[in-house]
C-alpha cells in the first residue's frame, strides 16, 4: 500500500511522533559531525586524541571479552534452569543499569581500591585497579554486563530445548551440544549483546572517571578538553568519536547479519 | 530391542507421569495414543533419558538403562516436526550423529548416501532446512536417526502437520522401514486411525497414566472405560435405566427400548445402569440406518434429527427415544433417499455394543 494512500489518523499521528523523535536523536549527532568537519583532520592527527580513543576501544573490547566469557554461560544457565535464588540474582543483573554510574564507580572503588580486601589481594599479584587499564576494564564491564547477559539469555531462550535433546540423542555430549547446536543458533543474539555491551563500555564516563581517571579514555579526554579549552576545541574530537562509533556499529551489524544467514559460518 | 518400563514415575511442575508400566516387544510397532496434554511426549522424552526418573526403571533387553545418557541408549529419537538443525544443510543434519562417533568423513558420506537413497531424498542433500516442506523435513529427521542404525525408534507425532498426500507417503515409508529395519518402533500420536493403521500394540494415556494397553485390535474393539471409548471414536455412550444378564447376553433397557449386548470385554454385574459400571458404547459406523426394518435384534424405529455431509460420509443424528450418532457412506445415504426428519429403522448389531467398566 502506498504511504500516500494511508488515511488512518492513528498511522499518521504515529509517523509524526516517530519523525519528531528521530529528528531529536539525529540532529545533535548530525550537527556535531557536519559543523566541525573541517577540524576532523587535526583531531585525527592529535596523538592525545587518538591515544584516548584507542584506550576506549581497546578497554571496551577487553571488557566485552571478559563479560562474554563469564556472562554467556550465566545467560545459558538462566535460560535453561530453575533454581533457588534465581529471581534474586536475576534482579541483581539489571542493577548496574539502574544505579547512577558514578555511584557504580564509588562502589567499585570500595571493593577494588588498594585499601580493600580484594583490591589488596589483587595488588599483591601486581594488578591494581585505580588509574590503570584494569580499572577501566572493570568499570566498563560492570556497567555493560547486563546488556550482554540479557541479550544472550533471550537468544538461548529462543533455542528450543528439543533441539538440544536431539543432539544429545545423537550422541553429542553436553559441551558438544552447546558448541555445535545451541551456540550457533544463539549466535546472532550473543553478537548483538556483544555490540551493545561494547558500545555501552566505550561511552562509559561516570564509573571510569571515579576508578581510573588515567590512562584517559575518550569520554574523559573529551570532558577534559571541554572543561579546559571550551566547546569549540571539543567539537572535532566529538565528531571523530561519533564517526568512529558509527563505523564500528555498521561493521559489526554487517558481521552479525552475515553470521545469521542460513548456512553462514 | 525389547523395552520394558516398570513403574516409571517422573515429575514436572504441575504434571506427573505416574507408575507407567509398559512392554514393547522386539520388532514390535507400538503406538502411544492419547489426547493433547496426556503426557505422551514427556513419556517418550523420559524413555530417551532427557528427564530424571523419580521412581521405577527402564530395561532394554533386560539391562537397566535408567541412568544411561540419551546418546548411549541405542534409541533413535524423532521429535514432533522433525526439529532439524536449521544452521546445517540436509547432509550435515544427517551426518550429525555419525560425526559425534568420530567416524571418518568418507564413511560418513557413504552411510548418509545410502540412507538418503533409501528414503529417496538424495536430491535434497545440499538444501537448507528452511527450504524443505514439512514432509521432507520429517524424512530428513528419519534419515538422521536411521543412519545411526538404532534398535528402537521413538517417533513423536511423525505424521502430524503434514498434508494428506505426504502423510500417506510417510505412513507407507514407516511401515516399510519397520519391516525392513528389524527395529522396534514407538509411535506417539493422538490420531486413533494412525495407530490402527500402523501399530500392532497400543497404550492409551490420560493425565500421565496408562489407562489401557494391549494389542491394537483388542483395545480398539474392547475399550474398557468411557474415556478410552470416546477417544477411540465410540461416540455413542449409553447409560441404560437397567440391565440384566441373560446367559451370554446383556439385556439393557433405555427409555423403554430393549437392546441386546453380546458378551464381550468387561462383563458387568446385573443392576441399575446409573449405579456405576453400567455404561455401553457403540461406534457411529456400527449404527446402520434403513427405510425398512432389518432382521437384526436391535432394530428400533426412530427419526433423523440432523445430518452433516462429510464428503464421502454422512454423519446422522438420530432420535430413537434416546440420541444416537451414525456414520454412513454418502452412497448409502443417497440410495436410501434419506432426508432430515425422515422416520428410519436404526440397527445396532449386538456384537457392536461394548460394555464399559467406568
Amino acid at each position: 500500500m502506498s504511504w500516500l494512500r494511508i488515511r488512518s489518523p492513528f498511522i499518521i499521528a504515529s509517523t509524526l511522533f516517530g519523525l519528531a523523535l528521530a529528528l531529536f536523536l539525529i540532529l545533535p549527532i548530525a550537527a556535531s559531525v557536519i559543523g566541525p568537519s573541517a577540524g576532523l583532520y587535526s583531531a585525527i592527527t592529535d596523538p592525545r586524541t587518538m591515544s584516548a580513543i584507542w584506550m576506549s576501544f581497546y578497554s571496551a573490547f577487553l571488557a566485552t571479552l571478559l563479560i562474554a566469557a563469564t556472562g554467556v554461560p550465566l545467560a545459558y544457565i538462566f535460560a535453561r534452569y530453575q533454581f533457588h535464588g534465581k529471581s534474586f540474582i536475576d534482579s541483581l543483573i539489571d542493577l548496574p543499569i539502574l544505579i547512577p554510574h558514578n555511584a557504580a564507580g564509588i562502589a567499585l572503588l570500595s571493593v577494588l581500591g588498594p585499601g580493600s580486601l580484594l583490591g589488596g589481594f589483587m595488588g599483591s599479584l601486581g594488578i591494581t585497579f585505580v588509574d590503570s587499564v584494569y580499572g577501566i576494564v572493570a568499570a566498563m564491564a560492570f556497567v555493560s554486563a547486563p546488556f550482554l547477559i540479557r541479550s544472550a539469555q533471550e537468544a538461548f531462550s529462543g533455542v528450543s530445548p528439543t533441539m538440544e535433546y536431539v543432539a544429545k540423542s545423537l550422541g553429542a555430549s553436553d559441551l558438544g551440544t552447546f558448541r555445535r547446536v545451541t551456540l550457533p543458533l544463539a549466535r546472532k543474539g550473543i553478537l548483538t549483546g556483544c555490540l551493545l555491551a561494547w558500545g555501552r563500555a566505550v561511552s562509559e564516563f561516570g564509573a571510569v572517571v571515579i576508578l581510573a581517571y588515567y590512562p584517559k579514555t575518550a569520554p574523559i579526554y573529551l570532558f577534559d578538553v571541554f572543561v579546559s579549552e571550551g566547546l569549540r576545541a571539543s567539537l572535532p574530537i566529538n565528531a571523530l568519536l561519533i564517526c568512529l562509533a558509527v563505523i564500528v556499529i555498521l561493521a559489526f551489524r554487517g558481521v552479525v547479519a552475515r553470521g545469521s544467514r542460513p548456512g553462514g559460518r | 530391542m525389547h523395552l520394558r518400563l516398570e513403574g516409571v514415575t517422573s515429575t514436572w511442575p504441575g504434571f506427573t507421569l505416574e507408575d507407567i508400566t509398559i512392554e514393547i516387544g522386539d520388532r514390535q510397532y507400538f503406538a502411544l495414543l492419547g489426547p493433547t496434554g496426556s503426557g505422551k511426549t514427556l513419556l517418550l522424552e523420559t524413555m530417551m533419558g532427557f528427564h530424571r526418573l523419580r521412581g521405577g526403571r527402564i530395561l532394554a533387553d533386560d539391562r537397566d538403562i535408567s541412568m544411561l545418557p540419551p546418546g548411549q541408549r541405542g534409541f533413535g529419537y524423532v521429535p514432533q516436526s522433525g526439529v532439524l538443525f536449521p544452521h546445517l544443510s540436509v547432509r550435515q543434519n544427517i551426518e550429525f550423529g555419525l560425526s559425534t562417533m568420530k567416524i571418518d568423513q568418507a564413511a560418513r558420506r557413504r552411510a548418509s548416501d545410502e540412507v538418503m537413497g533409501e528414503l529417496s531424498i538424495t536430491h535434497l542433500e545440499r538444501r537448507q532446512i528452511q527450504n524443505l516442506s514439512a514432509g521432507e523435513r520429517q524424512k530428513v529427521a528419519l534419515a538422521r536417526v536411521l543412519v545411526m542404525k538404532p534398535r528402537l525408534m521413538l517417533l513423536d507425532e511423525p505424521l502430524s502437520s503434514i498434508d494428506t498426500e505426504a502423510r500417506r507417503d510417510l505412513r507407507n515409508l514407516l511401515k516399510r522401514l519397520h519391516s525392513e529395519s528389524g527395529s522396534s518402533f514407538i509411535h506417539v500420536t493422538h490420531d486413533q486411525l494412525e495407530a490402527l493403521s500402523l501399530a500392532d500394540s497400543v497404550a492409551i494415556m490420560k493425565g500421565g497414566r496408562i489407562t489401557q494397553k494391549g494389542s491394537t485390535a483388542a483395545v480398539f474393539s474392547n475399550p474398557e472405560s468411557e474415556f478410552v471409548a470416546r477417544f477411540l471414536g465410540y461416540e455413542n455412550i449409553l447409560v441404560p435405566d437397567s440391565f440384566r444378564i441373560d446367559g451370554d447376553i446383556i439385556r439393557l433397557t433405555l427409555n423403554g427400548k430393549e437392546l441386546l449386548c453380546s458378551r464381550r470385554g468387561y462383563f458387568p454385574e446385573a443392576g441399575r445402569g446409573s449405579s456405576g459400571g453400567g455404561k455401553f458404547a457403540v461406534r457411529p459406523d456400527h449404527v446402520t440406518v434403513s427405510k425398512r426394518p432389518t432382521e437384526f435384534p436391535n432394530c428400533i424405529l426412530g427419526k433423523i434429527t440432523d445430518f452433516v455431509d462429510l464428503g464421502l460420509l454422512v454423519e446422522l443424528t438420530l432420535d430413537v427415544g434416546f440420541t444416537l450418532k451414525s456414520i454412513i457412506t454418502k452412497d448409502a445415504f443417497m440410495d436410501n433417499a434419506l432426508h432430515d426428519k425422515d422416520a428410519v429403522w436404526v440397527s445396532l448389531r449386538p456384537g457392536s455394543l461394548v460394555s464399559l467398566n467406568g
